[in-house]
């Protein structure tokens, strides 16, 4: 549906303006971010943060001090260590698909959980460079795979365009594809790619609940519905998510 | 001013002029029934005031099919007849049998010069007991300056307190707080699913095949039902049944064409009415690609025949096709519209009782076609309704009228099916087809108490039954199935009774002061699942199931009309509370399109709405109009949404101007000129920020507690008739318009994301659209 609402707006933007314009917003108090990520191909990293009002900088406070643990399934425990201020991460933890991963994390006496499978690895068969038309002519890079048989697999894309990381979430599922031969190209009308670009896409197979986080930030970006916070899958009220999932990267450059 | 006789086809059957015969059955009572007619066109008038001065003159309005039946003793008597912008006229008649007539009324328009001095009284905003209740003028429509020219019939009625916009050039209105889907749209008595073009901005009503336009907000009469919010009741133009006739228009982003004549004179016509818009045109002007063709247009064709086989029966078939095309080069094609027939049957059983007999078919679909890589999907829904319905007007003297009837719907719908062109794309989740039967029963009594008091109430009796074939599910609090049930075909999988009782009153101080009482309770049985914030052509409706329970809406309104200086100003202030329950709303990140298990996406809650509506109109005179204001509130509230507080819904706007000016300067030229302003909508925008997923992502902390910017609007329109050639039949004329005529830039939108100047912060944006929009359309007819 995306394209369907770029169409709209380009439609639209027949005679519509747009301009920056000053907006009196509450101030929220500050709400505890968590972040964490277990790996199949690297260690386990959990960043936990506040949030900030909208008027302030994009500087989000590092909460420090916190107890970072990861157990999974097999009854194996990990700590997590403060390795820079509000970055915990251990080395030793890396993933395992099928495995599920509990994260527990204690800040200034309160307890947050999560819980998250890692789903099997589906391999990334190939990244290429297309061509598509949106509005105008548009160079994309494309993903190609295998959809496992079975219904629930679910796929999210993070572009890296000259090492800076794409904030458009690009996520599929099977729904309407299970078993297919699939491929499919990342349109982003905001990022125009050119001859020379290096693009890298790491590909990751998530579980339902990331992916219906995933969505929700999605569905943000699009603004077609009632803007409302992604559902987390932490408990307590934190933001933010916790994902254990495979990654598989992959890098061309642009002809 | 006795202009001429105005039964130019006065049919009066076993008439006998003796006055003898009168005074030997002088205790009988005879009725006199008939059909009101545009003398000119031979189109019948809906909603003409037909009065018989007896003693107590008897005063009766036609039907929707210009019928209409009073009753007196014999004897000799005075009969008016008048309808909105006709020349009202007068007879006298003989009684002596049941007579039937048909009344032809010549349009004011054709006898500009003359002056008009009405026989009978204005006041009908006055007496008539229906509250809420607003006729639409077709001609006044026509002159109302719109956006790109393209005149509309919904949003002429956004113009009129009680009813918002839904948006910026948006067809989509909201009725006394409640949802765009909440408003029974009926053409020629068909509901029509997605009454709106190019995602809301036209509506799918070519105003040049529109007759008649009645809208409620309240106080619906028990013949209608399965809406929240409001009725808009749309009748076609039966066609010019005294010669052929073509009219049309030329306009910068549309055209129509318009054929209407006669099958065989005076007994049957046909009018066949089309349009086209081709905004597409400027689209490619803009970035043509050559291979990224961008399509994007409608068209829609109405079709209307109707036959009187004798004198007591009529039938009438109609059509209304419209469908509208988008395209984005190979990568994303879509089509979608309405279908709709209506074939009915008129027929009078004596001169009391007026039948009729509908078969309605109504479709509504999509169809999407996505190119992903080298797959191609095809997406394909559909909402088919085949309806056969029963209705009688039974005229029990001059003071009661007692219309009953009844009617039985098939709704099939088969939300998002969709498949793959190459087998190894994979294969989709089925999504399943739902099937249902949705029978009424009603009954309404229409009743002149007294001189000053009329009253119109009535009950309906509604069902909804949804029917396997289909796996059924139970859905946890937080919307994850707990159990799945597999119905066989025709199965009742849950059934919903409701009674409906409906009943408005008005009292009459004098003729030209009254107050009305109205209450009613309506269901809806089909709900609209939607969680974006604009109309979609993806709409997706479901029936009650056995998770959606029916909505209900009950509405209570007091109202204080006056007419002042003769009738030619109308005042009215309208206040009213309306309660709904099991109003629909959606869980964060809501999967909406090819789920099968949507119903665990819904949150069930109730809202309240209430305002005051006031109105002040000028009926006659060269500067005609009126201005109209509502102060309102509606609110909602859902267990899951911030706790399960109140919270404003998206169309509650506290204040509501609407100012309508129309002035003729000569039978050359005319001009129109509209204002509007309203508090913005409520709107959910950020309270602060944190970062997750590598981006900025905006913290929100409470529903709809925001507002967008006042909006405010000046449209401006001008018409020129070509000066009149009676050698020649063709007339024309221009309609030049401004849209946003002092150019204010009203938002659209307001977004926030990072600062493109300086990365370190975060920036609100404002989308603004149409601003200063010109249009010139060249109208036609011979």
């Amino acid at each position: 549906m995306k394209q369907f609402v770029i169409m709209a707006l380009a439609a639209l933007a027949m005679s519509s303006c747009t301009k920056v314009i000053d907006i009196d917003l509450n101030n929220a108090a500050p709400k505890l971010v968590i972040e964490g990520a277990v790996r199949n191909d690297g260690p386990a990293k959990v960043s936990i943060s506040r949030s900030v009002v909208f008027s302030g900088n994009n500087t989000y406070p590092a909460v420090t001090g916190a107890t970072v643990q990861v157990s999974d399934d097999a009854g194996n425990s990990y700590t997590l260590a403060e390795t820079q201020p509000g970055i915990y991460t251990n080395a030793l933890l890396v993933g395992q698909p099928g495995r599920a991963y509990t994260l527990r994390a204690s800040v200034e006496g309160k307890t947050y959980t999560a819980q998250s499978a890692m789903p099997q690895q589906v391999p990334f068969i190939d990244m290429y460079q297309d061509t598509v038309f949106v509005s105008e002519k548009l160079i994309v890079t494309a993903v190609h795979f295998i959809d496992p048989v079975g219904f629930g697999n679910h796929y999210h894309f993070v572009q890296t365009v000259n090492g800076k990381r794409n904030k458009t979430v690009f996520i599929t599922d099977d729904t309407f594809q299970d078993g297919g031969d699939i491929d499919e190209p990342l349109i982003d009308e905001d990022m125009k790619l050119k001859v020379g670009d290096v693009v890298s896409i790491e590909m990751q197979t998530i579980d339902k609940a990331v992916y219906r986080y995933l969505r929700g930030l999605e569905d943000l970006q699009l603004e077609v519905s009632v803007p409302a916070n992604p559902e987390s899958n932490i408990s307590n009220g934190a933001l933010g998510f916790f994902s254990a999932h495979t990654a598989q990267t992959k890098t061309i450059v642009i002809q | 001013m006795q202009i001429r006789k105005l039964f130019t086809a006065l049919m009066c059957l076993g008439v006998a002029f003796g006055p003898t015969n009168a005074q030997a059955q002088v205790n009988q009572r005879y009725s006199i029934s008939g059909t009101v007619k545009d003398a000119a066109t031979g189109e019948t008038l809906i909603g003409a005031t037909v009065t018989l001065y007896t003693k107590k003159p008897a005063t009766v309005v036609s039907n929707a099919y210009g019928f209409f039946s009073v009753a007196a003793a014999a004897g000799q008597y005075r009969l008016t007849v008048s309808h909105l912008g006709y020349q009202p006229d007068t007879a006298t008649i003989v009684l002596v049998s049941d007579t039937n007539l048909v009344v032809g009324l010549y349009s004011k328009k054709a006898q500009l010069q003359e002056v008009v001095i009405t026989t009978n009284k204005k006041n009908d905003n006055i007496a008539k007991p229906l509250m809420g209740a607003e006729k639409l003028d077709m001609a006044q429509v026509n002159k109302l300056p719109v956006l790109f020219g393209e005149r509309d019939v919904l949003k002429s009625i956004q113009l009129m307190p009680g009813f918002k916009s839904a948006g910026e050039g948006n067809s989509g209105f909201n009725v006394r707080g409640g949802g765009t889907d909440q408003n029974l749209i009926l053409l020629d008595e068909a509901p029509v699913y997605n009454a709106s073009h190019l995602l809301g901005f036209f509506s799918t009503f070519n105003s040049d095949a529109i007759k008649d336009v009645t809208v409620y907000k309240g106080g619906m009469p028990a013949q209608y039902g399965g809406r929240l919010s409001s009725v808009v009741d749309i009748k076609m133009k039966d066609g010019n049944n005294k010669g052929i006739n073509v009219s049309g228009g030329l306009g910068l982003i549309a055209s129509r064409i318009n054929v209407e004549g006669p099958i065989v004179k005076d007994k049957g016509s046909f009018i066949v009415s089309g349009r086209r818009t081709y905004a597409d045109v400027f689209l490619s002007a803009i970035k043509d690609t050559g291979q990224g063709k961008q399509t994007l247009y409608f068209y829609d064709v109405n079709l209307k025949a109707n036959y009187r086989l004798g004198k007591k029966d009529r039938i009438f078939l109609s059509g209304y096709l419209g469908r509208d095309v988008l395209g984005l080069g190979e990568l994303f094609n879509a089509d979608w519209g309405n279908k709709t027939a209506t074939l009915r049957w008129n027929h009078v059983f004596r001169s009391k009782l007026f039948s009729n007999t509908s078969i309605i078919y109504s479709n509504y679909s999509y169809q999407i076609k996505v190119k992903s890589g080298d797959e191609k999907f095809r997406v394909f829904s559909k909402i088919e309704d085949v309806n056969l319905k029963q209705d009688f007007d039974w005229y029990l003297g001059n003071r009661s009228k007692i219309k009953w009837g009844g009617n039985f719907i098939r709704h099939v719908m088969a939300p998002g099916t969709v498949k793959a062109e190459r087998a190894s794309a994979g294969t989709s989740k089925a999504v399943q087809n739902r099937y249902s039967i949705e029978p009424a029963l009603y009954v309404s009594h229409e009743w002149k108490a007294s001189e000053r008091l009329q009253l119109v109430y009535g009950l309906r009796l509604s069902n909804i039954t949804v029917n396997g074939p289909g796996v059924f599910y139970k859905y946890d609090n937080n919307g994850k199935v707990t159990d799945s049930l597999r119905y066989a075909k025709g199965k009742a999988v849950a059934s919903y009774w409701n009674l409906e009782p409906r009943f408005s009153a008005s009292y009459q101080f004098n003729t030209a002061t009254s107050i009305k009482l109205s209450y009613n309770r309506n269901v809806q049985n089909l709900h609209l699942l939607n969680n974006a914030t604009a109309s979609q052509p993806t709409d997706l409706w479901l029936p009650s199931t056995n998770n959606i329970k029916p909505e209900i809406a009950d509405q209570i309104a007091l109202g204080f009309y006056k007419n002042v200086a003769g009738d030619q100003y109308e005042f009215s202030a309208e206040t009213y509370y309306k309660a709904m329950q099991n109003q629909i709303d959606y869980r964060n990140a809501a999967e909406v399109f090819g789920n099968d298990n949507i119903e665990g996406e819904l949150l069930y809650g109730s809202g309240r709405a209430y305002g005051i509506e006031l109105m002040l109109k000028k009926k006659t005179g060269k500067l005609t109009g009126w201005l109209g204001y509502t102060l309102s509130r509606v609110e909602k509230k859902f267990a899951e949404i911030d706790n399960g507080k109140y919270f404003p819904a998206r169309q509650d706007r506290t204040h509501d101007i609407s100012i309508v000016g129309m002035y003729e300067l000569n039978n050359r030229w005319n001009f129109s000129a509209t204002w509007v302003y309203n508090t913005g909508n409520a709107v959910t925008f950020p309270s602060g920020k944190y970062f997750a997923n590598g981006q900025t992502v905006f913290l929100y902390t409470e529903r709809n507690g925001y507002r967008m910017p006042a909006y405010h609007r000046l449209d401006i329109a001008a018409t020129l008739e070509a000066k009149k050639n009676n050698r020649r039949r063709l007339q024309s004329s221009w309609t030049f318009g401004l849209y946003n005529a002092y150019g204010r830039e009203n938002a659209f939108s307001i977004t926030f994301r990072d600062s493109k100047s300086d990365p370190t912060k975060t920036e609100a944006v404002r989308t603004a659209l149409f601003k200063f929009i010109p249009s010139v359309t060249w109208n036609f007819k011979f």
